[in-house]
């Protein structure tokens, strides 16, 4: 064995390495870049099923126009931020994609038919997750109920005591309610509208 | 002079008098140019009193008590009745919309809220911190 073999060995390993890492880089990079590019709101606007329902009707709302002009677009509610949870969001749209090209909701009147299903999805989804994507933004720790209105403070805390979560109580505020939405039967703690046959 | 000329004399005389009148500055209602935009008037904040409002004279329906700008009233949904519901006003500690609401045009008892009733805003209105537009001295239902 001489000496110059074991040192072209391990050069080898050296470069298999800085390869390796390098398309590592590349790879993971590029994926990223692409799955962060399908987590803006310009590409989910791109969709005429999201531009002409829900798009338009989050433009009248806090959400999209207020006096600090901080703005929450369809991601920073719909998909998580942290990587795990964004990921199998991101494996659970290809459901959305197989809907968008078989038409199941391309106008108006189909969206608003399956309003109340897709709603409630999206609600038992936040109700499961501890209402998480509210809560990047709006934190029970960083609120001060102080500078809150009476009611709101006392239901804040109320809602704090009790275990109740964000949507309990926040349904419809940047989408229009399903008309099937009632709110006698929506009392927060006790909500028909989380299970699948309501 | 024949009917014609006198007419056409007349309507001269008019434009005239016409013209006389355009030269004297026009000042709008609001105090402003005729030509200017009006000025952007104060904002004021929707008064939230904690208990509602004294009602000023006997029957009137009450006033709204605090923001309303992010409830809808549609066909589809009412946003009033989150609270103001006979399922949820306890809950909620709001007041319950009363009996009457619930009756059709000749008196019966519904299941739901009287689609004669349906719109709040109709009746219910919220009041702004702006203090009234014109000095008066009503004074309301002592």
């Amino acid at each position: 064995m001489s000496e110059q073999q074991t040192r072209r060995g391990g050069g080898k390993t050296l470069v298999l390495l800085a390869v390796g890492v390098v398309a590592g880089i590349v790879l993971w990079g590029g994926f990223n870049t692409a799955m962060e590019a399908t987590n803006t709101e310009t590409f989910c606007v791109s969709c005429h099923e999201m531009e002409a329902n829900v798009y338009q009707e989050l433009q009248n709302t806090i959400h999209y126009t207020n006096r600090t002009g901080v703005r929450a677009t369809c991601p920073d509610c719909h998909v998580p931020k942290d990587w795990v949870h964004k990921f199998a969001r991101k494996v659970q749209a290809t459901n959305e994609l197989f809907h968008h090209f078989r038409g199941t909701v391309d106008t108006p009147e189909k969206f608003d038919a399956k309003r109340f299903e897709l709603a409630q999805n999206v609600w038992r989804t936040m109700k499961n997750t501890d209402s998480r994507e509210c809560r990047n933004c709006h934190d029970y720790e960083s609120m001060n109920f102080a500078k809150q209105q009476s009611r709101s403070q006392q239901r804040h805390e109320d809602a704090e005591r009790q275990g109740l979560t964000c949507i309990d109580c926040h349904k419809g505020i940047a989408h229009r309610l399903p008309v099937q939405y009632d709110p006698e039967k929506d009392i927060p703690g006790a909500s028909v509208f989380y299970s699948k046959t309501p | 002079m024949n009917k014609p000329i006198a007419t056409l004399t007349l309507c001269l005389a008019a434009l005239a008098a016409a013209g006389s009148v355009q030269a004297v500055d026009l000042v709008s209602e609001r105090g402003s140019a005729i030509e200017a935009p009006s000025p952007v008037p104060a904002k004021h904040m929707v008064e939230t009193v904690p208990g509602g409002f004294q009602r000023s004279y006997k029957e009137q329906p009450p006033m709204i008590p605090h923001d309303i700008e992010k409830y809808e009233i549609s066909i589809r949904n009412n946003g009033c009745l989150k609270c103001h519901s006979d399922a949820t006003y306890q809950q909620e500690k709001a007041k319950r919309t009363p009996d009457s609401h619930y009756l059709d045009r000749d008196g019966n008892k519904l299941p739901h809220l009287s689609s004669l009733r349906y719109f709040c805003t109709q009746c219910h209105a919220v009041q702004l911190s702006g203090g009234p537009l014109v000095e008066n001295t009503f004074q309301g239902r002592k």
